[in-house]
Protein backbone atom coordinates (compact mmCIF):
# COMPACT_ATOMS: atom_id res chain seq x y z
CA UNK A 1 0.00 0.00 0.00
CA UNK A 2 1.70 3.54 -0.87
CA UNK A 3 1.47 5.86 1.80
CA UNK A 4 2.64 9.62 2.04
CA UNK A 5 3.42 11.13 5.19
CA UNK A 6 3.99 14.33 5.86
CA UNK A 7 6.52 15.46 8.94
CA UNK A 8 4.52 18.66 10.00
CA UNK A 9 7.51 19.46 12.44
CA UNK A 10 9.84 20.07 9.27
CA UNK A 11 7.31 21.38 7.27
CA UNK A 12 7.63 25.42 6.46
CA UNK A 13 4.46 25.65 4.10
CA UNK A 14 6.85 26.21 1.27
CA UNK A 15 3.62 24.88 -0.54
CA UNK A 16 5.62 23.39 -3.48
CA UNK A 17 3.87 19.61 -2.45
CA UNK A 18 0.42 20.94 -2.71
CA UNK A 19 1.60 22.45 -6.76
CA UNK A 20 3.12 18.95 -7.60
CA UNK A 21 0.24 16.97 -5.87
CA UNK A 22 -3.16 19.11 -5.71
CA UNK A 23 -4.90 15.92 -5.81
CA UNK A 24 -3.73 14.93 -2.47
CA UNK A 25 -1.84 17.69 -0.39
CA UNK A 26 -3.04 21.12 0.42
CA UNK A 27 -1.99 23.28 2.87
CA UNK A 28 -4.49 23.70 6.30
CA UNK A 29 -5.15 26.77 8.47
CA UNK A 30 -1.36 26.48 10.29
CA UNK A 31 -0.05 26.62 6.77
CA UNK A 32 1.64 23.46 6.87
CA UNK A 33 0.81 20.97 4.81
CA UNK A 34 -1.62 18.09 4.86
CA UNK A 35 -2.91 14.65 3.55
CA UNK A 36 -6.78 15.46 1.76
CA UNK A 37 -7.32 11.66 1.98
CA UNK A 38 -4.76 9.13 1.83
CA UNK A 39 -7.27 6.39 0.39
CA UNK A 40 -6.34 8.76 -2.89
CA UNK A 41 -2.42 8.69 -2.81
CA UNK A 42 -2.77 5.39 -5.02
CA UNK A 43 -4.34 6.62 -7.87
CA UNK A 44 -2.01 9.98 -7.67
CA UNK A 45 1.39 7.82 -7.23
CA UNK A 46 2.91 10.30 -9.67
CA UNK A 47 1.77 13.34 -7.72
CA UNK A 48 2.96 11.41 -4.77
CA UNK A 49 6.53 11.24 -5.89
CA UNK A 50 7.00 14.56 -7.25
CA UNK A 51 5.38 15.68 -3.87
CA UNK A 52 8.50 14.18 -2.06
CA UNK A 53 10.62 14.96 -4.42
CA UNK A 54 10.08 18.58 -4.76
CA UNK A 55 10.03 19.04 -0.98
CA UNK A 56 12.66 21.72 0.00
CA UNK A 57 12.54 20.83 3.46
CA UNK A 58 12.58 17.19 2.51
CA UNK A 59 9.16 16.76 5.45
CA UNK A 60 7.43 14.37 2.82
CA UNK A 61 7.97 10.93 2.30
CA UNK A 62 6.57 8.28 0.23
CA UNK A 63 6.65 4.68 1.55
CA UNK A 64 5.77 2.23 -1.37
CA UNK B 1 0.57 25.85 -25.38
CA UNK B 2 -2.22 26.83 -27.34
CA UNK B 3 -1.75 28.47 -30.50
CA UNK B 4 -4.49 29.78 -33.40
CA UNK B 5 -4.67 27.18 -35.55
CA UNK B 6 -4.40 29.67 -38.59
CA UNK B 7 -1.32 30.87 -37.94
CA UNK B 8 1.57 27.93 -38.62
CA UNK B 9 4.73 28.52 -35.77
CA UNK B 10 7.70 30.54 -37.16
CA UNK B 11 10.71 28.99 -37.33
CA UNK B 12 13.06 30.62 -34.94
CA UNK B 13 16.00 31.16 -37.34
CA UNK B 14 14.06 32.78 -40.06
CA UNK B 15 12.86 35.39 -37.14
CA UNK B 16 14.24 39.28 -36.73
CA UNK B 17 15.15 38.93 -33.08
CA UNK B 18 17.30 40.70 -31.25
CA UNK B 19 20.82 39.93 -30.46
CA UNK B 20 22.06 39.62 -26.42
CA UNK B 21 26.11 39.47 -26.59
CA UNK B 22 26.47 37.93 -23.00
CA UNK B 23 29.64 37.62 -23.73
CA UNK B 24 30.89 41.32 -24.39
CA UNK B 25 32.01 43.99 -22.32
CA UNK B 26 28.69 45.21 -22.11
CA UNK B 27 27.36 42.79 -20.35
CA UNK B 28 30.04 42.56 -17.99
CA UNK B 29 29.94 46.06 -17.02
CA UNK B 30 26.09 46.84 -16.97
CA UNK B 31 23.96 43.36 -17.78
CA UNK B 32 20.48 44.52 -16.76
CA UNK B 33 20.69 47.44 -18.68
CA UNK B 34 21.84 45.29 -21.76
CA UNK B 35 18.87 42.59 -20.68
CA UNK B 36 16.36 45.84 -20.41
CA UNK B 37 17.26 46.95 -24.23
CA UNK B 38 17.05 43.41 -25.70
CA UNK B 39 13.85 42.63 -23.68
CA UNK B 40 12.42 45.79 -25.09
CA UNK B 41 12.30 44.21 -28.16
CA UNK B 42 11.64 40.44 -27.57
CA UNK B 43 11.17 37.68 -25.05
CA UNK B 44 13.57 35.72 -26.66
CA UNK B 45 17.07 36.75 -27.87
CA UNK B 46 19.73 35.55 -29.97
CA UNK B 47 22.45 34.94 -28.30
CA UNK B 48 26.04 33.14 -29.09
CA UNK B 49 24.90 29.83 -28.69
CA UNK B 50 21.44 29.44 -29.06
CA UNK B 51 18.23 31.50 -27.92
CA UNK B 52 17.85 33.15 -24.41
CA UNK B 53 14.89 33.44 -22.72
CA UNK B 54 14.28 36.88 -20.74
CA UNK B 55 10.71 36.75 -19.02
CA UNK B 56 9.88 34.99 -16.40
CA UNK B 57 6.67 33.32 -17.57
CA UNK B 58 7.83 32.02 -21.00
CA UNK B 59 10.94 30.74 -18.61
CA UNK B 60 8.68 28.45 -16.62
CA UNK B 61 6.83 27.53 -19.30
CA UNK B 62 9.94 26.15 -21.15
CA UNK B 63 11.11 24.83 -17.36
CA UNK B 64 7.72 22.60 -17.13
CA UNK B 65 8.43 21.71 -20.84
CA UNK B 66 9.11 18.26 -21.81
CA UNK B 67 9.88 19.61 -24.87
CA UNK B 68 13.48 21.42 -23.37
CA UNK B 69 15.65 19.12 -21.93
CA UNK B 70 17.83 20.27 -19.54
CA UNK B 71 21.37 20.26 -19.80
CA UNK B 72 24.74 21.20 -17.71
CA UNK B 73 26.25 23.63 -20.36
CA UNK B 74 26.40 24.07 -23.90
CA UNK B 75 29.78 22.37 -24.22
CA UNK B 76 30.77 21.11 -27.60
CA UNK B 77 32.56 17.66 -28.03
CA UNK B 78 35.11 19.56 -30.33
CA UNK B 79 36.38 21.67 -27.61
CA UNK B 80 36.21 19.29 -24.57
CA UNK B 81 35.69 15.32 -25.41
CA UNK B 82 36.17 14.85 -21.26
CA UNK B 83 34.16 17.36 -20.25
CA UNK B 84 31.46 17.00 -22.93
CA UNK B 85 31.34 13.42 -21.65
CA UNK B 86 30.72 14.70 -18.25
CA UNK B 87 28.37 17.15 -18.37
CA UNK B 88 26.30 14.91 -19.80
CA UNK B 89 26.64 12.22 -17.24
CA UNK B 90 26.09 14.64 -14.60
CA UNK B 91 22.93 15.10 -12.29
CA UNK B 92 21.76 18.38 -14.22
CA UNK B 93 21.77 17.04 -17.61
CA UNK B 94 19.28 14.12 -16.55
CA UNK B 95 15.89 13.49 -16.88
CA UNK B 96 12.97 10.98 -16.19
CA UNK B 97 13.44 8.23 -14.39
CA UNK B 98 17.53 8.48 -14.17
CA UNK B 99 16.79 12.06 -12.42
CA UNK B 100 14.50 10.51 -10.12
CA UNK B 101 16.43 7.82 -8.81
CA UNK B 102 19.53 10.51 -8.41
CA UNK B 103 17.77 13.40 -6.80
CA UNK B 104 15.86 10.39 -4.51
CA UNK B 105 19.37 9.70 -3.66
CA UNK B 106 20.50 13.75 -2.88
CA UNK B 107 17.47 13.67 -0.30
CA UNK B 108 18.31 10.28 0.88
CA UNK B 109 21.36 12.00 2.14
CA UNK B 110 20.13 15.51 3.38
CA UNK B 111 17.09 14.16 4.63
CA UNK B 112 18.60 13.16 8.37
CA UNK B 113 19.52 17.05 8.57
CA UNK B 114 17.31 19.20 10.09
CA UNK B 115 18.71 22.71 8.98
CA UNK B 116 16.75 24.46 12.31
CA UNK B 117 19.27 22.07 14.41
CA UNK B 118 22.49 23.41 12.26
CA UNK B 119 21.26 27.14 12.57
CA UNK B 120 22.83 28.33 16.13
CA UNK B 121 26.51 26.78 15.00
CA UNK B 122 26.43 28.84 11.37
CA UNK B 123 25.39 31.54 13.45
CA UNK B 124 28.38 30.69 15.75
CA UNK B 125 30.93 30.47 13.38
CA UNK B 126 29.99 33.62 11.39
CA UNK B 127 30.28 35.60 14.75
CA UNK B 128 33.73 33.86 15.50
CA UNK B 129 34.95 35.45 11.97
CA UNK B 130 33.90 38.94 12.40
CA UNK B 131 35.24 38.49 15.87
CA UNK B 132 38.84 37.29 14.01
CA UNK B 133 38.31 40.55 11.95
CA UNK B 134 39.77 42.90 15.09
CA UNK B 135 43.47 40.93 14.74
CA UNK B 136 43.86 42.36 11.34
CA UNK B 137 45.20 45.85 10.00
CA UNK B 138 42.78 46.11 7.30
CA UNK B 139 39.63 43.72 7.41
CA UNK B 140 37.58 42.87 4.45
CA UNK B 141 34.21 41.60 5.44
CA UNK B 142 34.43 39.26 1.94
CA UNK B 143 37.58 38.18 1.87
CA UNK B 144 38.25 37.38 5.37
CA UNK B 145 34.93 36.21 6.80
CA UNK B 146 32.61 35.72 3.77
CA UNK B 147 34.77 33.62 1.88
CA UNK B 148 35.89 31.31 5.15
CA UNK B 149 32.48 30.67 6.23
CA UNK B 150 30.64 28.32 3.46
CA UNK B 151 33.58 25.90 3.91
CA UNK B 152 33.92 26.03 7.85
CA UNK B 153 29.84 25.72 7.82
CA UNK B 154 29.78 22.88 5.22
CA UNK B 155 32.66 21.25 5.53
CA UNK B 156 30.89 19.00 8.97
CA UNK B 157 27.98 18.71 7.05
CA UNK B 158 29.76 17.06 4.12
CA UNK B 159 32.13 15.30 6.57
CA UNK B 160 35.54 17.24 4.63
CA UNK B 161 38.12 19.05 6.93
CA UNK B 162 38.34 22.82 6.54
CA UNK B 163 41.65 22.69 4.94
CA UNK B 164 40.13 20.91 2.15
CA UNK B 165 36.98 22.83 1.52
CA UNK B 166 39.63 25.55 0.62
CA UNK B 167 40.98 23.22 -2.51
CA UNK B 168 37.22 22.21 -3.24
CA UNK B 169 35.76 25.71 -2.95
CA UNK B 170 38.98 27.01 -5.68
CA UNK B 171 37.91 23.89 -7.79
CA UNK B 172 34.00 24.22 -7.50
CA UNK B 173 34.65 28.14 -8.64
CA UNK B 174 36.97 26.90 -11.76
CA UNK B 175 34.42 24.06 -12.86
CA UNK B 176 30.81 26.51 -12.41
CA UNK B 177 32.59 28.95 -15.16
CA UNK B 178 30.84 26.13 -17.28
CA UNK B 179 28.12 28.14 -16.02
CA UNK B 180 29.00 30.78 -18.40
CA UNK B 181 29.51 29.97 -22.00
CA UNK B 182 31.89 33.08 -22.93
CA UNK B 183 34.04 32.90 -20.16
CA UNK B 184 34.66 29.23 -20.05
CA UNK B 185 35.39 29.74 -23.85
CA UNK B 186 38.73 30.78 -23.05
CA UNK B 187 39.36 28.63 -19.67
CA UNK B 188 38.71 25.10 -20.80
CA UNK B 189 41.95 23.96 -19.53
CA UNK B 190 41.83 25.12 -16.20
CA UNK B 191 38.16 23.77 -16.40
CA UNK B 192 39.21 20.85 -17.31
CA UNK B 193 42.02 20.25 -14.61
CA UNK B 194 39.83 21.82 -11.75
CA UNK B 195 37.37 19.01 -12.90
CA UNK B 196 39.99 15.99 -13.11
CA UNK B 197 41.13 16.98 -9.37
CA UNK B 198 37.35 17.20 -7.76
CA UNK B 199 36.81 13.85 -9.54
CA UNK B 200 40.12 12.26 -7.39
CA UNK B 201 39.37 13.95 -4.56
CA UNK B 202 35.69 12.28 -4.87
CA UNK B 203 36.71 8.96 -5.95
CA UNK B 204 39.57 9.06 -2.63
CA UNK B 205 35.93 10.06 -0.54
CA UNK B 206 34.05 6.96 -2.09
CA UNK B 207 36.65 5.02 -1.01
CA UNK B 208 37.46 5.91 1.91
CA UNK B 209 33.76 5.75 3.16
CA UNK B 210 33.22 2.49 2.29
CA UNK B 211 35.90 1.61 4.18
CA UNK B 212 34.93 3.91 7.20
CA UNK B 213 31.35 4.39 7.13
CA UNK B 214 30.36 8.06 8.25
CA UNK B 215 26.73 9.90 9.28
CA UNK B 216 27.81 13.33 7.45
CA UNK B 217 25.84 13.31 3.75
CA UNK B 218 28.40 12.28 2.06
CA UNK B 219 28.41 9.03 4.18
CA UNK B 220 25.18 8.49 3.98
CA UNK B 221 25.10 9.42 0.24
CA UNK B 222 27.56 6.76 -0.60
CA UNK B 223 25.84 3.98 2.12
CA UNK B 224 22.62 4.73 0.49
CA UNK B 225 23.59 4.40 -3.18
CA UNK B 226 25.77 1.42 -2.07
CA UNK B 227 22.78 -0.37 -0.87
CA UNK B 228 20.72 0.64 -4.07
CA UNK B 229 21.37 -1.87 -7.02
CA UNK B 230 20.02 1.14 -9.27
CA UNK B 231 22.90 3.47 -8.33
CA UNK B 232 25.74 2.74 -10.49
CA UNK B 233 29.35 3.78 -8.95
CA UNK B 234 29.31 6.68 -11.82
CA UNK B 235 26.05 8.13 -10.93
CA UNK B 236 27.40 8.17 -7.22
CA UNK B 237 30.59 9.77 -8.70
CA UNK B 238 28.11 12.45 -10.44
CA UNK B 239 25.74 12.85 -7.07
CA UNK B 240 28.71 13.11 -4.73
CA UNK B 241 30.09 16.11 -7.50
CA UNK B 242 26.76 17.33 -7.68
CA UNK B 243 26.57 18.29 -3.93
CA UNK B 244 30.24 19.45 -3.35
CA UNK B 245 30.19 21.24 -6.57
CA UNK B 246 27.00 23.44 -5.44
CA UNK B 247 27.49 23.76 -1.73
CA UNK B 248 30.43 25.69 -0.77
CA UNK B 249 31.19 28.34 -4.31
CA UNK B 250 27.64 28.78 -4.36
CA UNK B 251 27.03 29.72 -1.08
CA UNK B 252 29.81 32.08 -0.84
CA UNK B 253 28.91 33.88 -4.28
CA UNK B 254 25.52 34.40 -3.36
CA UNK B 255 26.43 35.63 0.39
CA UNK B 256 28.60 38.41 -0.80
CA UNK B 257 26.22 39.56 -3.20
CA UNK B 258 23.71 39.65 -0.58
CA UNK B 259 25.55 41.77 1.74
CA UNK B 260 27.04 44.23 -1.42
CA UNK B 261 23.17 44.51 -2.60
CA UNK B 262 22.66 45.54 1.72
CA UNK B 263 25.44 47.65 1.71
CA UNK B 264 24.21 49.65 -1.18
CA UNK B 265 20.91 50.25 -0.49
CA UNK B 266 21.30 52.04 3.41
CA UNK B 267 17.63 52.57 3.94
CA UNK B 268 16.51 48.83 3.18
CA UNK B 269 19.76 48.18 5.49
CA UNK B 270 18.41 50.37 8.16
CA UNK B 271 15.16 48.86 8.44
CA UNK B 272 16.90 45.32 8.76
CA UNK B 273 19.09 46.52 11.34
CA UNK B 274 15.96 47.47 13.12
CA UNK B 275 13.79 44.85 12.81
CA UNK B 276 14.98 41.45 12.69
CA UNK B 277 12.15 39.81 11.03
CA UNK B 278 13.05 40.93 7.51
CA UNK B 279 16.03 38.74 7.50
CA UNK B 280 13.92 36.17 5.23
CA UNK B 281 13.02 38.99 3.11
CA UNK B 282 16.32 40.19 2.87
CA UNK B 283 17.94 36.41 1.81
CA UNK B 284 15.26 35.89 -1.07
CA UNK B 285 15.42 39.66 -2.66
CA UNK B 286 19.20 38.82 -2.65
CA UNK B 287 18.84 35.91 -4.30
CA UNK B 288 16.40 37.59 -6.58
CA UNK B 289 18.32 40.99 -7.30
CA UNK B 290 21.75 39.95 -7.36
CA UNK B 291 21.26 35.71 -8.34
CA UNK B 292 24.91 33.68 -7.99
CA UNK B 293 24.39 32.51 -11.13
CA UNK B 294 24.81 33.03 -14.99
CA UNK B 295 21.95 30.91 -17.13
CA UNK B 296 20.37 27.46 -17.33
CA UNK B 297 21.19 25.74 -20.34
CA UNK B 298 18.56 23.68 -22.17
CA UNK B 299 18.32 21.70 -25.74
CA UNK B 300 15.62 20.79 -27.74
CA UNK B 301 15.96 16.92 -28.56
CA UNK B 302 12.64 16.98 -31.11
CA UNK B 303 11.26 20.32 -33.08
CA UNK B 304 9.48 22.06 -30.16
CA UNK B 305 7.24 25.11 -30.48
CA UNK B 306 6.77 27.98 -27.53
CA UNK B 307 3.94 30.81 -28.22
CA UNK B 308 4.77 30.19 -31.76
CA UNK B 309 8.19 29.93 -32.40
CA UNK B 310 9.63 26.64 -33.57
CA UNK B 311 12.70 25.21 -32.01
CA UNK B 312 14.39 22.87 -34.40
CA UNK B 313 16.59 19.86 -32.96
CA UNK B 314 20.00 20.30 -31.66
CA UNK B 315 18.71 24.10 -30.54
CA UNK B 316 20.23 24.98 -27.01
CA UNK B 317 18.12 27.53 -24.67
CA UNK B 318 19.25 29.47 -22.28
CA UNK B 319 17.21 30.91 -19.38
CA UNK B 320 19.17 33.85 -17.77
CA UNK B 321 18.56 34.37 -14.28
CA UNK B 322 19.68 38.13 -13.93
CA UNK B 323 17.10 38.72 -16.98
CA UNK B 324 14.19 36.68 -15.42
CA UNK B 325 14.56 37.90 -11.21
CA UNK B 326 14.12 41.53 -13.52
CA UNK B 327 11.08 40.91 -15.31
CA UNK B 328 8.37 44.07 -15.24
CA UNK B 329 6.00 42.09 -15.90
CA UNK B 330 6.59 39.19 -13.09
CA UNK B 331 7.60 42.04 -10.04
CA UNK B 332 7.09 45.82 -9.65
CA UNK B 333 10.12 48.05 -9.94
CA UNK B 334 12.33 44.71 -10.39
CA UNK B 335 15.35 47.00 -10.40
CA UNK B 336 14.70 48.02 -6.77
CA UNK B 337 16.11 46.01 -3.84
CA UNK B 338 13.44 46.13 -1.04
CA UNK B 339 12.66 44.40 1.49
CA UNK B 340 8.77 45.39 2.20
CA UNK B 341 7.64 43.50 -1.06
CA UNK B 342 4.73 40.27 -0.09
CA UNK B 343 7.35 38.16 -1.93
CA UNK B 344 10.08 38.28 -4.44
CA UNK B 345 10.06 35.68 -7.14
CA UNK B 346 13.38 34.23 -8.63
CA UNK B 347 14.69 31.07 -10.52
CA UNK B 348 17.79 31.67 -8.38
CA UNK B 349 17.38 28.15 -7.17
CA UNK B 350 15.67 26.78 -10.32
CA UNK B 351 12.56 25.16 -10.65
CA UNK B 352 11.20 21.85 -10.60
CA UNK B 353 12.81 18.31 -10.45
CA UNK B 354 16.32 20.21 -11.11
CA UNK B 355 15.96 22.79 -8.44
CA UNK B 356 18.68 22.81 -6.08
CA UNK B 357 18.38 20.60 -3.09
CA UNK B 358 20.52 22.54 -0.69
CA UNK B 359 18.40 25.45 -1.28
CA UNK B 360 16.64 25.51 2.68
CA UNK B 361 20.36 24.68 3.75
CA UNK B 362 21.75 27.59 1.84
CA UNK B 363 18.91 30.27 2.83
CA UNK B 364 19.94 29.23 6.46
CA UNK B 365 23.24 29.94 5.82
CA UNK B 366 23.24 32.98 4.62
CA UNK B 367 20.24 33.92 6.75
CA UNK B 368 22.72 33.70 9.86
CA UNK B 369 25.41 35.65 8.44
CA UNK B 370 23.06 38.18 7.97
CA UNK B 371 21.70 38.13 10.88
CA UNK B 372 25.17 38.47 12.61
CA UNK B 373 25.86 41.40 10.75
CA UNK B 374 22.50 43.35 11.24
CA UNK B 375 23.13 43.02 14.92
CA UNK B 376 26.68 44.05 14.80
CA UNK B 377 27.55 46.51 12.21
CA UNK B 378 27.04 49.79 13.99
CA UNK B 379 27.81 51.64 10.94
CA UNK B 380 29.31 50.60 7.37
CA UNK B 381 29.99 52.43 4.02
CA UNK B 382 31.46 51.52 0.54
CA UNK B 383 34.57 53.04 0.22
CA UNK B 384 35.85 51.62 -3.17
CA UNK B 385 34.61 49.22 -5.65
CA UNK B 386 34.99 45.44 -4.76
CA UNK B 387 37.39 43.12 -7.25
CA UNK B 388 34.80 40.57 -8.39
CA UNK B 389 34.83 36.59 -9.38
CA UNK B 390 33.63 35.17 -13.07
CA UNK B 391 30.36 35.98 -14.40
CA UNK B 392 29.27 32.92 -14.11
CA UNK B 393 29.05 32.55 -10.42
CA UNK B 394 27.26 36.16 -10.79
CA UNK B 395 29.81 38.31 -11.11
CA UNK B 396 30.52 38.26 -7.11
CA UNK B 397 32.49 40.51 -4.90
CA UNK B 398 35.53 38.68 -3.70
CA UNK B 399 36.78 41.78 -2.08
CA UNK B 400 34.39 44.60 -0.63
CA UNK B 401 36.04 47.66 0.15
CA UNK B 402 34.29 49.48 3.34
CA UNK B 403 34.55 51.46 6.40
CA UNK B 404 32.76 49.64 9.16
CA UNK B 405 32.44 49.76 13.11
CA UNK B 406 31.95 46.35 14.50
CA UNK B 407 29.66 45.98 17.69
CA UNK B 408 30.28 43.15 19.98
CA UNK B 409 28.63 39.68 19.79
CA UNK B 410 25.57 38.92 21.36
CA UNK B 411 26.01 37.43 24.76
CA UNK B 412 24.40 34.31 24.59
CA UNK B 413 25.91 33.35 20.99
CA UNK B 414 28.79 30.76 21.90
CA UNK B 415 32.47 30.84 20.16
CA UNK B 416 33.40 27.93 17.87
CA UNK B 417 36.74 29.08 16.15
CA UNK B 418 39.25 29.63 18.04
CA UNK B 419 41.31 32.96 16.34
CA UNK B 420 42.98 30.48 13.73
CA UNK B 421 39.86 28.78 12.53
Amino acid sequence: MMQLVVDRNRCRGHAQCVLAAPHLLALDSSRKSSLIDAALVPEYGDEARDAELLCPEFAITLVE
Amino acid sequence: MTQPTSLAPAPVDQLDLPYLDDGSARYEKDPYGLIEEVRAKSWLAQSRYGYTVLTFAEAMEIKKSTSFVRIFDAIRRDESEYLFDKANRSVSAQSGATLVRMRRALLRALRPRTVGELRPQMAAIFNDLLDNLDALASPDIVRDAVERYPGLVMGPILGVPFAETRELDRWASTINILGNHPEYATRLGDVEQAYRNMEAYLLGVIADRRAHPSTDVLGELIAGADEDPEISDDELLMLAHAIVNASIDNVRSQLALTIEALVRHPLQWDALSADPALVEAAVEEGLRYSPAGDDTQHRVPETAVSRGMEFSPGTLVFINKKAVNRDPQAIEDPHEFRLDRAASPHLTFGFGLHSCVGATLARAAIAEAITALSERIVSWQLVGEPERGPMASGGAPRTLPLEFTLGRRRQDAPRVLGNED
